[in-house]
């Protein structure tokens, strides 16, 4: 699974400890979500969606 | 439960421990049969307390930071460390049991089994931390 986490967090400029804080997680959750090796539950992704004002199909991408 | 009230029981559980560790090593002392035993478990002692003081020190920082001690990634990354940490500790056990009774069958003077125990606790209180430590960097396999 591929994410534009990173994309979306520099278009609105924060950074991985800023979307850490906004959604409450630790700021290594957002750094192994960006990397495609943590898949987050529903309830983050929707968290993480929403203060990057997108969509989960937006945000991710899923792969055959 | 909120991360002040996270941080107030770590601090509480750490000094019981402390506690009960430092009766421990008085009541060892006080026995007098095996000083170097003795200095072993004030050695190891010191070491909790000073591991304690760094990651309190640590933990007290991320609250003032706002940063959540634990979320669902470290909680996953404990579950997987657990249940990993108890099979692994399992063969351990079987390990020290075949090893005491090859020295039993030789007739070669062991440490009481009390003493075995306590090395197999510590044992599967490392292997937890080890492992613990590699999934956080390596991630949660899936």
């Amino acid at each position: 699974m591929k994410t534009r986490i990173k994309e979306l967090r520099a278009r609105y400029d924060l950074t991985q400890e800023d979307l850490a804080k906004k959604v409450g997680v630790r700021r290594e959750t957002i750094l192994f979500i960006e990397k495609g090796e943590y898949n987050p539950s529903l309830n983050l992704a929707h968290e993480i969606a929403k203060k990057l004002k997108t969509s989960i199909d937006e945000l991710f991408i899923f792969e055959d | 439960m909120d991360e002040r009230t996270r941080f107030q029981r770590y601090i509480g559980l750490v000094a019981v421990i402390l506690v009960v560790g430092t009766l421990f090593v008085i009541v060892y002392a006080n026995g007098g049969t095996d000083n170097w035993a003795t200095l072993i478990s004030a050695v190891i002692l010191a070491t909790m307390a000073a591991i304690a003081l760094i990651v309190a020190r640590m933990k007290l920082k991320e609250l003032k930071n706002g940063i959540p001690s634990e979320d669902e990634r470290s909680r996953a990354v404990k579950m997987r460390a657990g249940y990993l940490a108890f099979y692994i500790s399992l063969y351990f056990l079987l390990g020290m049991g075949f090893f005491h009774t090859i020295l039993e069958d030789n007739q070669v003077t062991s440490i009481p089994t009390s003493e075995w125990l306590m090395i197999y606790v510590a044992a599967m209180g490392s292997i937890f931390l080890v492992l613990n430590a590699y999934i956080t960097r390596k991630g949660v396999p899936r």
